[in-house]
Formats: structure tokens, C-alpha cells, sequence
């Protein structure tokens, strides 16, 4: 690898490891506490969790916005069936759900012709929609026994176990090299004999299933699923991404890490700022900042790259 | 070359970006030291910050762009100068970012965090690490978390408008304006506050035979409601009324522009709730007959029961709930009272008229007698307390 390209590569890591020492040191070993790092985790899971199936489908350089709609909508579903079934079933009715959405997003787009983000956006007005219907009158609590799920050890183990099925599925098998043709070049993939339509479907799907693991983990922290269900989500997993230095494009540069570090620099970015005691009104204006930069360095697109 | 210039360009700008933010975010009150108290005070009149000890609050908000944000903090901001206190403003908007800024200040090492809509969870968190918690402005969102919320030790209580009664006034000025085919618009469902004023105007509007609701729009994203208001001038002829539940936000802006543009202004007549920089102009022009607002002091009234208990003193035996009160502003003379003494250059309460609350100057202090002297907020009452302080 050449020099170039690790320097490139490494710079969200760099980037993200500065900025964990930055507020280390402003906060005078505050952020580095026992009870900061659990939060951090806490913080991070969710985004992170998602961010692992938003890899494939921004891989092949797609784009879905519905998760937030769809995060909503597994959330009331889950506490909804949680009335009748135990956490399995009902966890089960929602991975059908995700996998429904992440069908009818990719199967619509090909369909129709219409771009696949633009699907997804009416997509997560339906969900969205759908969650403010069901919740306009009440919102929907989940039994005590479901809130063992917030737990950081278990959620250490399933995040584990997503980040080590990501990378393997991802870096290991046809999928994710499939992927990073498409997004490279979707017409070369498909000459190449990559089933482009097959395989941009399972991204979404993937999607799908991820969001609704999301969604699980979230109903165990909120305890409650409200009109603001999932809220932001789709924007946190596309920054997070972006900060983690996934081309937007897709691509040979599709990486698994992405999702990874970009997910923790998020948590990190929000929490070391309130810390530092920075004004709210200049938060946003220094995620910003940051996030052009970190888009700026990586984004560049090398024609020609071999996939590995 | 480029990417060794891009590394260090990040390093400089994250780093001096926060150095440079250091505590603009928190706003520190100068604690006076011992030293520095003047000896030919008498010993009885201590410096007044001396005594009060240093209090960590954490202010959560929907975000600080608007109006009513701003007054908020800028409230605070003169709360903190008088009563030692160091604030950490932060945002959210969803459940999540509730829950996940609670996680934060508490990190940060706040004692008492204000935030407008709390969830059991945010309660769980204060109360394993001793942080005290109360919602302002708004009613707690359903029966059970209320009773969920009170069996905590670190729940101390919520403020709440007159929501529904507001809504009811609307309605019932608008009826008096002429109004009898309204359109209703708030955002989406699930803010206690639009929830509340939309059941008012409802109820309101279903005592009268004559006068109907004709169009509802709901939407949490404000700069939608104009095009809902433009559709519904196209499709309905003798629509001549709207209430919008929330202005704030860009809201009020949206529906007038939309109003402007389909040359209804005047005809379509327009409430709201919320009063704006450019409220006066609108009234003024005939764009705007009926407005409410002005209850930006609850979160402060909120904290002196709150500081009270913070500090070892409570005023109840457990969470109690403070009403508050929108204004309602119908005559050019309330414009002006408004304007000179609840948005002028002295604060609705001032520090010396809270100090009779704060158990720390005054053991005796109730909350009923505090209760009872907000209850008493109201234009006309303002203007006679604050008679010889504004010019």
C-alpha cells in the first residue's frame, strides 16, 4: 500500500484518536472516567449498529434515509407485540418488517426506475407517518423485563459479534466485494457478472435488518416508543460514515472500519463538546467543521482502483 | 504534501476550535472571595454571592435559534450572575438525544438538570448518580410516567402553561373576530404543549354551532405549514381563520408569507401562540389579530423551588407542579407594556423580587405564597410592580 493511501486511510482513525486526547486533556481526565466510556458506548451502539448495514448500501453508492422512519416504526412494533409475545418473537415480527422495507426501498427503485434515495425518503415519511398515527394518543411502554436489553455487556457482546459479521461479510465473502464493484461502476459490475439487482436489494436489506436490531436496543434504553421514535438516526449514520471516511460515491474505498470508527467519533464529537461546556450554538458549526474536513481529505475517488 | 497539510489543518482548527469555545457554553457567576468584601459593610450584609454556594445546572432545549430559546437563556444568563451558578446549555429533540444529554451533563458533573420533556429513563440516570431533575413549560406526557416520576427521590417537580385554557381563548377570540371556517395547524402530535392548546381550540370550537374547523395540519417540520396553508386557500372558498398552535420556529413566518403571497392578508385571519420580534408590525398591519406568549419566565420561576431544594432547603414535602400563564396581547397598549416590561431592559421577576423565595435569604418562604405570586403574572401586573424601575 502506498504511502499516500495509508496516510489517507488512517486519517478518520488519526482524527478520531485526536479528538478523544483533545477532550481528555480540556477536561482534565473528566472524559476519561469509568462512567464517561459507558456513556460513550451507550452513545455510540446504536449509531454504530446501523452504520454496519448502511456500509453496504453506501458501498455500491446508494443512499437510505428511511431509517429513521423505519427505526420508529420497529420500535412501536416491538413494544407493541412485547403486549402478546415474549422479547424473541417480537424482535422477529420486527426483522420481517426490516426486511419488507429493505425489499420494497430496492424493489420499487428498480423497478420504477426512480433513484433508490428517493424511494427511501418516501419510504420514511410512510414509516414516520405511520409511528405519529400510532403514538398521536399515547405512547407505547414496554414491560420492565425488556429493559434488561440496556445493558453494556450485553450490548458489548452484540456489538462484537455485528462488527465481526460485518467486516467478515463485508471483506470475506462475494457480497462486499460485489458491493464496492457496483459502486465503483455498476455497468462494468454487471458485464463483469455481478447480479447488480439482486445484490443492491440485499444491501437494503441488510439495511433493514440492522435498523431493526437499532430499534431493539433503543426501545430497551428509552423504555418508551414515542413520536419522536428513531428521530435523526438516518443523518447520524450518514455523518458517521462520512466522518469515518466512507466515500459517499462508494466504491474500492468502501471500507467496514468506516462504520466503525465514524460511529465512535460521532459519540465522541457530542459528548467531549457538552464536557467542554461548548456553546449549543457553536456545536453544530464545529461537527460541521470537522466533518468537512475529515470529508475533504478522503473523499477522492481514484479511477481504476482495485478492489481488495 | 497535501494530505501532511490537511492532517495538521485539523489538528489546528479542532484544537483551537475548542480552546477557543473553552466555557462560552456555561456561564460562570463571579464568586466573591472573603477577601474582597468590603469592611465598612455591616457584618449582617454580606457580600451576596459569598453565601451562595457554587450550583452546576444543566439547561436542555429544543435548540437556541429561536426566540424563545434565546430568552430563555438570556434569563439564566442573569439568574447565574446573581445567584453563583454555572450553566451548561445543551440540546434534544428526540427521546434518544434526551436521554443521551442527560448521560452528558451528568458526566459533566451538574447537580440539577431542567429539561422540557422528561423520560423514566433520563430519571434512573439522575438518580443513580444524585442528580436532580424537573421539567419546565411543559405537562409531564402521560399519568403513569407522572407516578413513575414521583417515586424517585431526585424528581422534584415540572412547570406547566395553561395550555388548554390558551387554546380555549383562541378559539373564542377568533370567534369574536368573526372566524367560523378555521383551519388548525401545530406540530406533530406528541408536544404537550400544541397537544394541549389543539384540544383546547377543539373543545372550544365544538360549542359553537356556527363555527367549524375545516382544515387540520399537523407537521414537525414548520416550514411546511405556508404550502398546507396555500392548499388550503385553493381548495376551500370560504376559509377565513387560522390558529396556528406554535409560531415560534419559523411557523408564524411560513403561514404569514403564504398568506402574502395568496393575498389573503386580512382576510384569513391569524392566531398564534408565541410572540415574535415582528409580532407588533404584523398586528400593526392587520396580518396578525390575536396572540398569545410572554411565558418565557417559567423555566426561571421553575428554578427557585428547584434551587431551594438543591440547596437543602425544599419548599415541599415532595414534586410539586408550578402553573404558569401566557399573555395575550389584544390592544396596541399591551403591545407597549409588553414590549417595555416583559421584554425590555429589566426581566419580568427580578433578581431581588426572587430572592424573597430563596430560602437562602428568607428560612419562611412557602410555595404557596410563591405559587400565588406567579400566579398573578399578567401584563397590568408587571407594569405596576415594575412602575419607577423601567422608563
Amino acid at each position: 500500500m502506498k504511502k499516500g493511501q495509508s496516510l489517507h486511510k488512517g486519517l478518520p482513525l488519526v482524527c478520531m484518536i485526536f479528538l478523544f486526547l483533545c477532550f481528555t486533556v480540556i477536561t482534565g481526565g473528566r472524559f476519561l472516567s469509568g462512567n464517561n466510556m459507558e456513556v460513550l458506548l451507550n452513545q455510540a451502539f446504536g449509531v454504530l449498529v446501523a452504520s454496519i448495514g448502511a456500509t453496504f448500501v453506501y458501498a455500491h453508492g446508494g443512499m437510505d434515509l428511511s431509517i429513521a422512519g423505519l427505526s420508529g416504526f420497529c420500535m412501536c412494533m416491538i413494544a407493541y407485540c412485547l403486549n402478546y409475545v415474549n422479547w424473541f418473537w417480537a424482535l422477529l415480527a420486527a426483522l420481517a418488517v426490516g426486511v419488507v422495507s429493505g425489499i420494497l426501498t430496492s424493489g420499487i427503485s428498480i423497478a420504477m426506475n426512480i433513484p433508490a434515495f428517493i424511494v427511501s425518503i418516501c419510504m420514511g415519511n410512510i414509516w414516520r407517518g405511520i409511528v405519529l398515527t400510532i403514538t398521536s394518543s399515547s405512547w407505547m411502554e414496554v414491560p420492565a423485563s425488556f429493559l434488561k436489553f440496556d445493558n453494556w455487556i450485553i450490548k458489548i457482546i452484540t456489538m462484537i459479534v455485528l462488527i465481526i459479521t460485518g467486516f467478515y461479510i463485508f471483506d470475506f465473502t462475494r457480497i462486499g466485494k460485489d458491493m464496492k464493484a457496483i459502486g465503483g461502476s455498476a455497468e462494468v459490475a454487471r458485464l463483469s457478472g455481478v447480479r447488480v439487482t439482486l445484490e443492491m436489494l440485499l444491501a437494503y436489506v441488510i439495511m433493514g435488518i440492522f435498523t431493526t436490531i437499532t430499534a431493539f436496543f433503543t426501545l430497551a434504553r428509552v423504555g418508551v416508543a414515542s413520536s419522536t421514535a428513531g428521530s435523526g438516526l438516518d443523518m447520524d449514520v450518514l455523518i458517521a460514515l462520512l466522518l469515518g471516511g466512507l466515500p459517499l460515491t462508494g466504491g474500492a474505498g468502501s471500507r467496514m472500519i468506516c462504520a466503525v470508527v465514524g460511529a465512535f467519533s460521532l459519540a465522541i464529537l457530542g459528548n467531549g463538546l457538552i464536557l467542554c461546556g461548548v456553546d449549543p450554538k457553536v456545536v453544530d458549526g464545529i461537527k460541521g467543521a470537522v466533518l468537512l474536513i475529515v470529508v475533504f481529505a478522503t473523499m477522492k475517488k481514484k479511477e481504476g482502483q482495485i478492489i481488495t | 504534501m497535501k494530505k501532511i497539510i490537511t492532517l495538521l489543518l485539523v489538528c489546528c482548527m479542532t484544537t483551537c476550535a475548542l480552546f477557543g469555545c473553552g466555557s462560552a457554553g456555561t456561564n460562570e457567576a463571579d464568586v466573591a472571595d472573603e477577601n474582597t468584601v468590603e469592611t465598612d459593610i455591616n457584618e449582617e450584609n454580606v457580600s451576596e454571592n459569598a453565601e451562595l454556594p457554587l450550583i452546576k445546572v444543566g439547561f436542555v432545549c429544543w435548540g437556541y435559534s429561536d426566540l424563545l430559546s434565546n430568552q430563555y437563556k438570556n434569563y439564566f444568563d442573569y439568574l447565574a450572575e446573581n445567584m453563583n451558578l454555572e450553566i451548561t446549555y445543551a440540546t434534544a429533540y428526540s427521546s434518544e438525544e434526551h436521554i443521551e444529554t442527560t448521560e452528558n451533563l451528568i458526566s459533566k458533573g451538574v447537580d440539577v438538570i431542567l429539561d422540557y420533556d422528561c423520560y423514566d429513563k433520563m430519571m434512573q440516570l439522575c438518580e443513580a448518580k444524585g442528580v436532580y431533575l424537573a421539567q419546565y413549560t411543559l405537562d409531564i406526557s402521560s399519568p403513569e410516567l407522572k407516578q413513575q416520576l414521583e417515586t424517585y427521590s431526585h424528581w422534584l417537580g415540572y412547570s406547566v402553561c395553561d395550555d388548554y385554557e390558551t387554546g380555549c381563548r383562541l378559539a373564542e377570540l377568533m370567534y369574536e373576530q368573526g372566524c367560523r371556517n378555521i383551519a388548525t395547524i401545530a406540530i406533530a402530535p406528541g408536544s404537550s404543549a400544541a397537544d394541549q392548546r389543539w384540544n383546547g381550540v377543539v373543545d372550544t370550537v365544538a360549542k359553537y354551532e356556527d363555527m367549524n374547523i375545516i382544515a387540520e395540519y399537523r407537521n414537525d417540520d414548520t416550514g411546511e405549514f405556508g404550502a398546507a396553508v396555500q392548499n388550503m386557500i385553493s381548495i376551500y372558498s370560504d376559509f377565513d381563520g387560522i390558529i396556528l398552535m406554535g409560531g415560534s420556529d419559523g411557523a408564524s413566518d411560513s403561514v404569514l408569507q403564504a398568506l402574502e403571497i395568496e393575498n389573503k392578508i386580512g382576510e384569513i385571519k391569524l392566531a398564534t401562540v408565541d410572540i415574535e420580534e415582528t409580532s407588533r408590525e404584523d398586528v400593526e398591519r392587520g396580518a396578525l389579530h390575536v396572540i398569545a406568549g410572554g411565558q418565557y419566565p417559567d423555566p426561571v420561576m421553575l428554578f427557585i423551588p428547584v434551587y431551594n431544594a438543591v440547596t437543602g432547603s425544599p419548599m415541599t414535602d415532595g414534586p410539586f407542579t408550578l402553573y404558569g400563564k401566557n399573555l395575550f396581547l389584544e390592544t396596541e397598549e399591551d403591545f407597549e407594556n409588553y414590549a417595555k416590561y416583559i421584554e425590555g431592559d429589566v426581566f419580568p421577576y427580578t433578581f431581588d423580587e426572587l430572592k424573597e423565595y430563596l430560602r437562602v435569604y428568607n428560612p419562611d418562604a412557602t410555595f404557596e405564597d410563591f405559587a400565588e405570586f406567579y400566579a398573578k403574572y399578567d401584563i397590568e401586573e408587571v407594569v405596576q410592580r415594575h412602575a419607577g424601575m423601567v422608563e
